[in-house]
């Protein structure tokens, strides 16, 4: 038995998403319609048709810099991830705007041709050999054309459907997609008007590009400095969070040998996973009282240098560990038993 | 026949053959290779429209589930290498544009705008 597919799927945080997504929908296309025309100068008055043609077009054009940048914000700094979990809803919303921003303009320029809309569109203007009136319509289409594919192919049948491999390498179209926008854009009303807000547009475009190349600079960053950290004999644990207060995590360090990282208190130590008694599996005991508890016979070490607590004697090593960018690591080679570490002091741990 | 009529023409029958496709693969095809999409059916209405823009991805896929789908180590691959390619190809191109719309901005590749006189608008009605 499986999960049985539903048309679409919300829960409270869906909910709130997309009330604020419409929302700022809303009132950006009402600023845009209503407000925007008060204030622009009588030599530039449009018709409200022309408006309502801009006002979508920049919104769908808007929106889907905004989902861009969520990606490589989401990757530079953790706090964006609540962002990008429904970037769908604003994907599907970013084809509906762009799909009204084309009847706009079918309507306005070409509601009185002879032939039928589309072909008057498609027919108007064939000089793709020149930059000058290069036919930026056909870049516009194009991008809506991907947007549908996208939009249309956004539910979780798709996914289950065309598995996540081919799902996503479908959808990696938005890159393109969001290009031919942008060319369309330069070409067309920038070539046209050259305004502020255009410009401001096209900064946008400059944000989501700059925003690409930072991530991908940090993650090879982080790849390099890895490699590094690897050849240096620090092996990769993976994030603090993974390890439970009072708690151990065992690393493998070779066929025989164990580490045991213990998290106290919001400091993490690590020492020898084989208890100084039977070689009793430390890393599956607790903390108590302050000292690492063999789950075996009870003997004791403290976190810190693996000695146990006067007046009993005993030693285990002891392991450095170093925190990285979120990331936890264990020098391979073990301390003498009983060698002073100090502990990594999680943030915000007291 | 135009070009601008061809291409609606092609793009009329890829609708017709992406309806019919999808007539047949959510009335019957779907109940066959999807587990999670039997006796529900508020969804294939959803769905439709994408099936017909891809239906020759949806027949290929289909074929393909029916003999007994992929290696399950391709599944559990994504192309994060080919992310990478295509987000910084994008940037790129992104640049570029950049670079055009401020080359525009300063010094515009189209001509400028030639005042009608009298006596051009006579030569060039006469």
């Amino acid at each position: 038995m499986s999960v049985k597919f539903e048309p679409v799927l919300w829960n409270k945080s869906k909910w709130v998403y997309d009330a604020v997504l419409v929302g700022s929908i809303g009132t950006f296309l009402a600023g845009f319609l209503y407000i925007a025309p008060m204030i622009t100068p009588h030599n530039e008055a449009v018709d409200a048709q022309i408006w309502r043609a801009r006002a979508f077009g920049t919104c769908a054009y808007l929106l889907l810099t905004i989902i861009l940048m969520i990606g490589p914000l989401a990757r530079l700094d953790r706090r964006f991830l609540a962002l990008l979990y429904n970037r769908r809803h604003a994907g599907v919303t970013t084809f509906f705007l762009a799909t009204a921003h084309m009847l706009f303009i079918l309507d306005w320029y070409f509601a009185f041709s002879q032939t039928p809309p589309v072909e008057a569109l498609l027919s108007s203007n064939t000089s793709f050999g020149t930059f000058d009136g290069f036919p930026f319509e056909f870049l516009g289409i194009l991008a809506l054309l991907i947007l549908a594919v996208m939009a249309l192919t956004s539910h979780d049948f798709w996914l289950s459907f065309l598995g996540p491999r081919i799902w996503k390498n479908l959808h990696f179209m938005v890159y393109p997609a969001y290009v031919l926008a942008t060319a369309h854009l330069v070409l067309g009303a920038w070539a046209d008007q050259r305004t502020f807000g255009l410009g401001l547009l096209l900064a946008g475009a400059g944000v989501v590009a700059a925003l690409h190349c930072a991530a991908a600079l940090k993650e090879r960053q982080i790849l390099q400095r890895h490699a590094e950290l690897a050849a240096e004999g620090w092996r990769k644990v993976g994030s603090p969070d993974e390890i439970q207060d009072k708690c151990a995590k065992v690393v493998i360090i070779n066929d025989d040998e164990r580490a045991a990282i213990f998290k106290f208190k919001g400091k993490l130590s690590a020492v020898s996973n084989a208890c100084a008694h039977q070689n009793g599996p430390l890393g599956e005991g607790k903390i108590v009282y302050g000292c690492i508890t063999c789950p075996w016979h009870g003997f004791s070490y403290r976190l810190a240098d693996g000695t146990s607590p006067p007046p009993f004697k005993e030693k285990i090593p002891t392991y450095r560990l170093k925190l990285e960018g979120g990331t936890l690591f264990i020098h391979e080679q073990a301390n003498p038993p009983g060698t002073y570490v100090e502990p990594i002091v999680l943030q915000g741990a007291s | 026949m135009s070009g601008a009529e061809t291409l609606l023409t092609i793009a009329w029958i890829w609708l017709v053959l992406g309806a019919v496709t999808a007539l047949v693969f959510l009335a019957y095809g779907v109940d066959r290779v999807l587990e999670s999409a039997r006796d529900v059916y508020l969804f294939r209405v959803l769905v439709a429209p994408g099936v017909i823009l891809i239906w020759p991805l949806v027949l290929w896929r289909w074929r393909q589930l029916e003999r007994g789908g992929i290696a399950w180590r391709d599944h559990h691959q994504p192309h994060r290498k080919l992310a990478g390619i295509i987000e910084l190809a994008m940037a790129a191109c992104l640049f570029v544009l950049l670079i055009l719309a401020i080359t525009i901005g300063t010094h515009s590749p189209f001509p400028e705008p030639v005042k009608l006189s009298a006596l051009t608008m006579a030569g060039g009605l006469g």
